[in-house]
C-alpha cells in the first residue's frame, strides 16, 4: 500500500470501520511514514474540532421578538382595509364597470362586422370579377356554336360588355367577317359599332365594306361607318358608287351617308 | 283531333306511295341538314325517322339499265338524292336542278333542321318545336305552326312566319333585303323586339313604346331601327329588311 491509498483510508481507520488486515496495515505504514502519521495528527485534531463545537441555541430575546411580531401580524390583519365589493359606495362604480364591459362588446361587434363587410365587399368584388371573365370565357365558346341563334346570342352577350377584352372583339370580328349565316354576321357588325372606339374595330369595319358582297350586310356597314364618322371609308363607299353591279338600293344608301362624311 | 287526321293522311299517303319512298331512321341524330336547288316543303310527322316523298320519281323509259348520275355526289336513295348520317347530323342533299319538282320531306317535329338553298323555289315549314335555320336566294319562305328559334335569311324573298308559341330558349332572326317580313305570334309573347328596315315601313298591331327622343341627337343617317320592349322583355326577336315593309301581327 502507498501514501496515496492510506490517506485514503484514514478516515475509516480513525472509525475502525476497517476489517483486521487493513486495519494492520494501516498501522505498519503509519509506524515507518512520517508524512501519514502528521496526516492522521491532521485529521485526528479536525474531528475533535467537529465534535467540540458547541450547539448554538437563539437566546430568548430573539424568541420574545418573534412572539412580538406574530401579535403584531394579528392585529394588523384583523383591522385591514379589504374592499368589501358589497359596499354601498361602489354601486356606481359596478355600473361603470358593466356599462364598460357592454361597451366593449358590443364595439368589438361592430368592429368585427366593419371588418367581415369589407371582406365581404372583396369578396363580391372577386365574384364579380370571376363572373365577368366567366362570361367572357362563355361568350367566346358559345360564340363558335355550330347553331346559328346560339351565336346570335352569343353576339348579343357580347354586346352587353361595357370594356370587352380584345379576345371578345377578335372574335365579333371574325363573326363578323365569317360567319356562314349573314343574320350572326349582322348581329356582330352592329354590336361592334359600339365598341368603335377601338381601332382595331374601326379598321375591321373599314376592310368589312371594302370586301363584302351581300347587300344586306353593305347597307348596315355603310350606315355604321357613317354613324361613326369614319372618313377613311369614303373610297370604298366611292367604289360601291360606282360599280355597276351594286343593287340601286345599296347605292341610295351610299348617296344619303356620304354627305355626312365629306 | 288534328292529329289523327295528320295521322290518317300520312297513313294513306304512305299507303299509296309505300313503294318508291324513302325512310331512314334518325336514332341519334338531332340536326338535319338540307340543301336543295328546287323548292322544299318539311313536315312534321310522329316517327322517328325522315321520309322522303317520291312524288313519282321514275326514270324515263330510256334509261332502263342505266344509272342516274350528278354532279353534287351520288344518289343513295333511288329518288336524286344523296344521304349521309354523320354522327348527330344527317345531310339530304337534293341533287337535282333547280326546275326539279318540290323536294317533300317529313321528319320528327323536335328535330333541328338547316336548310340551304342557292336558287328558285319557295321553302314551307310546317310544325316544328326545334330550331330552324334557313337560307334562300329567290324564294320565299314560309314557316307555319313554329316555336322558333329561327334564324332565316332571303336576298330577295318573302319571309311569313305564324308562331303558335315563341321559345325563349335563344334568340330569333329574320332578315330579307328586299322582300317582306310577315310575323304573326300570340299577344302575350314576352320579346325584347328589334324591327329595322332602311327604307320600308313597319306596321303591327302590337303597342311598341318609343324611347324618349333626344332632341339634341344628331340624325346622321337613314338609320330606322326600333328597339322596344313586349310584355316585359324575353328572347331576342330581331326583323330586319333593307328596302320591304315589316308587318307584326297579334296571332
Amino acid at each position: 500500500m502507498n501514501c496515496k491509498q492510506i490517506e485514503n483510508q484514514l478516515i475509516d481507520y480513525l472509525d475502525k470501520n476497517l476489517d483486521i488486515s487493513t486495519y494492520q496495515k494501516i498501522d505498519l505504514h503509519l509506524k515507518s511514514c512520517e508524512n501519514c502519521t502528521i496526516a492522521l495528527q491532521e485529521l485526528k485534531s479536525v474531528f475533535k474540532a467537529i465534535n467540540e463545537t458547541p450547539e448554538e441555541i437563539p437566546d430568548n430575546s430573539l424568541k420574545v421578538n418573534f412572539e412580538e411580531m406574530l401579535q403584531k401580524e394579528k392585529v394588523a390583519l384583523e383591522s385591514s382595509k379589504v374592499v368589501s365589493l358589497h359596499g354601498k359606495k361602489n354601486i356606481w362604480k359596478t355600473a361603470l364597470q358593466i356599462a364598460a364591459t357592454i361597451t366593449l362588446i358590443v364595439s368589438a361587434y361592430f368592429y368585427g362586422k366593419t371588418q367581415q363587410d369589407e371582406s365581404f365587399s372583396q369578396e363580391i368584388a372577386v365574384l364579380e370579377k370571376e363572373k365577368k371573365e366567366m362570361k367572357q370565357t362563355m361568350t367566346i365558346s358559345l360564340i363558335e356554336n355550330e347553331s346559328a341563334s346560339k351565336r346570335l346570342q352569343a353576339v348579343n352577350y357580347a354586346e352587353e360588355f361595357e370594356q370587352p377584352g380584345n379576345e371578345i372583339l377578335k372574335a365579333l370580328i371574325n363573326k363578323m367577317h365569317h360567319d356562314d349565316h349573314i343574320n350572326v354576321r349582322l348581329a356582330a357588325a352592329e354590336a361592334l359599332a359600339k365598341f368603335s372606339n377601338s381601332e382595331m374595330v374601326r379598321n375591321a369595319l373599314i376592310n368589312a365594306l371594302e370586301r363584302e358582297q351581300d347587300p344586306s350586310m353593305q347597307i348596315e356597314l355603310i350606315q355604321i361607318l357613317v354613324s361613326i364618322e369614319e372618313k377613311r371609308a369614303v373610297p370604298s363607299m366611292e367604289k360601291l358608287l360606282q360599280n355597276e353591279e351594286t343593287p340601286s338600293y345599296v347605292r341610295d344608301q351610299v348617296k344619303i351617308g356620304l354627305p355626312n362624311l365629306i | 283531333m288534328k292529329n289523327i287526321t295528320l295521322i290518317l293522311l300520312i297513313c294513306i299517303t304512305s299507303w299509296s306511295l309505300n313503294a318508291q319512298d324513302y325512310t331512314q331512321s334518325l336514332q341519334g341524330v338531332k340536326k338535319v341538314k338540307i340543301t336543295s336547288a328546287s323548292g322544299v316543303k318539311i313536315k312534321a310527322h310522329d316517327k322517328n325517322e325522315l321520309r322522303i316523298i317520291s312524288n313519282g320519281h321514275k326514270a324515263p323509259e330510256k334509261a332502263r339499265g342505266l344509272k342516274a348520275v350528278y354532279a353534287g355526289g351520288s344518289d343513295n336513295t333511288g329518288l336524286g338524292m344523296y344521304v349521309k348520317k354523320e354522327g348527330e347530323l344527317l345531310i339530304l342533299k337534293n341533287l337535282k336542278n333547280m326546275h326539279s319538282k318540290v323536294l317533300e320531306v317529313f321528319l320528327p317535329k323536335n328535330v333541328n333542321i338547316k336548310v340551304e338553298r342557292s336558287n328558285l323555289g319557295d321553302l314551307v315549314v310546317t310544325g316544328f318545336s326545334s330550331e330552324i335555320e334557313a337560307i334562300t336566294n329567290v324564294g320565299d319562305m314560309t314557316f307555319r305552326d313554329v316555336t322558333g328559334p329561327i334564324v332565316a335569311k332571303t336576298a330577295t324573298g318573302e319571309i311569313n312566319i305564324v308562331f303558335n308559341k315563341v321559345s325563349q330558349s335563344s334568340p330569333i332572326s329574320l332578315v330579307s333585303a328586299t322582300g317582306a317580313i310577315d310575323v304573326s305570334m300570340p299577344a302575350g309573347t314576352p320579346t325584347n323586339l328589334e324591327l329595322k328596315t332602311t327604307m320600308g315601313d313597319i306596321f303591327t298591331d302590337f303597342e311598341i313604346k318609343f324611347p324618349i327622343e333626344d332632341d339634341n341627337m344628331k340624325i346622321v343617317s337613314g338609320k330606322r331601327a326600333i328597339k322596344t320592349k313586349l310584355n316585359n322583355g324575353g328572347v331576342e326577336i330581331s326583323l330586319r329588311s333593307s328596302t320591304g315593309n315589316i308587318y307584326l301581327r297579334k296571332k
